[in-house]
């Protein structure tokens, strides 16, 4: 079965259809929920509700390739995640109506591998971490993230740079080189 | 390349989760899927709740009107007692004898140093003042006691039997209460006179509860001369606390047949249901 002809098949609430999409872009898309919302449970349970959103909703999905597919995905577990910070109120951000975004080079982060820079993710607080996330990783952009977040532009900049002065308090204080 | 980049890549290509940490893939999927199919597990469990509850609350309310009386023990060698099925706040008897002063509501009996203190209780809203006297200077009136309403066997429903008539002094309040004062002053200050309980006009205490089936005695019905022997039947009626200890279609039932015939002693009614109740009287 190619990701073509299971996009298909999901259409027609094929279970094998929808078992393959699955099978091949849940533990990516668990991993996308854990960069989030940091605990396990939590992220698979928001991913089941991502995968279940993706099935109900794929009539709206035009396929164009591969990227097409997990690019939808990432963007259905990113809102529920956003929700389901939102709705436990863990993303208290301080507004700030006046930031100025700084230029980030850290050759010492260039130089770690994927799973050190996801345990530093994991260790930013709950609203550094979701800027970050959506700026450095989603590729959004501070007007976007404001309007998702519901916070100023400005706010959205300043969480970023903080989020980019503790990470490199982190890598001073656990990998001094 | 910038550190940014340098992180998006590497987070993006990290597509299972590093450090030893694992999730069941087969029972998400089974999750998902039982999602999808709307099969909600927890909420049979809910409706099996609900579905106790509204049992639990109908037994509740089909037993409480009547096993109040039953419950209050007589202890009295003399008294028996005097119950209509309505919970009562009776305060402790000091009566030599001891009577059991038992009932089922909202009574508020005061304390009788009367002698012969028999056990007391009716399903009347009202408040007996202390008396002191033996034979009391309220009422001459003549007070039925029952006697044998507790002594209920498993498979005889308990039947209240006029037994004995006491001589036993029962003041209504309102006399009750003027009597404590020769200038005919009731005696109670505005603060008290505040903290006496409205009543309905069904004599039933304000904020208590009464079933709209069952009929509440007064002590003024009770203690009315021309009512102790024509009424007998009436009340005995009104004070049994089970009817055949049936369900209450099979009660109606009872009253069906009661009304029909029964001229004698017991009456045998048959039903739709072929349920038999033997009447005892």
């Amino acid at each position: 079965m190619t990701p073509q002809k299971a996009i298909e098949g999901c259409k027609k609430q094929d279970r094998v259809a929808q078992k393959y999409l699955f099978d091949r872009w849940s533990d990516g898309m668990l991993v996308v929920c854990m960069r989030y919302v940091k605990n396990l449970a939590d992220a698979e349970e928001l991913m089941l509700t991502g995968f279940y959103n993706f099935y109900r909703t794929i009539e709206r999905f035009v396929y164009n390739g591969d990227s097409s597919i997990s690019a939808w995905l990432k963007k259905i577990m990113v809102n529920e995640c956003l929700m389901h910070l939102r709705k436990r109120g863990e993303l208290i951000i301080v507004e700030e109506r006046h930031a100025e975004e700084l230029v980030a080079e850290n050759s010492t982060l260039e130089r770690m591998n994927a799973n050190e820079i996801f345990k530093l993710v994991l260790a930013l607080p709950a609203g550094y971490r979701t800027v970050f996330n959506l700026y450095v990783v989603e590729g959004y952009t501070h007007k976007e993230i404001a309007k998702l977040l519901g916070i100023a532009e400005g706010t959205s900049k300043s969480q970023l740079n903080k989020a980019r002065a503790m990470m490199q308090q982190l890598i001073k204080e656990n990998m001094p080189l | 390349m910038s550190t940014d980049e340098t992180i998006r890549q590497q987070l993006e290509a990290m597509d299972t989760l590093g450090g030893g940490i694992v999730y069941g893939k087969e029972e998400a999927w089974e999750k998902l899927q039982e999602r999808m199919d709307g099969k909600p597990k927890r909420k049979i469990g809910l409706y099996y709740g609900m579905a106790a509850a509204v049992v639990l609350v109908m037994v509740c309310v089909w037993l409480a009107p009547s096993s109040s009386p039953l419950r209050a023990p007589s202890s009295s060698p003399q008294g028996g007692e005097l119950s209509a099925g309505v919970a009562h706040r009776v305060a402790p008897s000091i009566s030599p004898q001891g009577g059991g002063l038992s009932a089922g509501v909202a009574h508020r009996v005061a304390p009788s140093s009367s002698p012969q203190g028999g056990g007391l209780s009716a399903g009347v809203a009202h408040r007996i003042a202390p008396s002191s006297s033996p034979q009391g200077e309220g009422l001459p009136a003549r007070v039925l006691v029952k006697r044998g309403v507790n002594k209920h066997k498993a498979n005889q429903p308990p039947v209240p039997e006029l037994i004995k008539c006491y001589d036993q002094p029962l003041l209504e309040p309102e006399r009750s209460l003027a009597s404590n004062n020769e200038s005919g002053h009731t005696g109670l200050t505005a603060m008290e006179r505040m903290a006496l309980p409205e009543k309905t006009s069904m004599g039933v205490e304000k904020g208590r509860l009464a079933f709209k089936a069952m009929k509440v005695l007064t002590m003024s019905e009770i203690m009315a001369e021309e009512k102790t022997a024509a009424d007998i039947p009436e009340i005995k009626r009104i004070t049994r606390p089970h009817e055949g200890g049936a369900f209450p279609l099979v009660r109606s039932l009872f009253r069906q047949g009661e009304a029909g015939g029964a001229a004698g002693g017991g009456s045998l009614v048959h039903n739709p249901l072929n349920i038999t109740i033997h009447l005892q009287h």
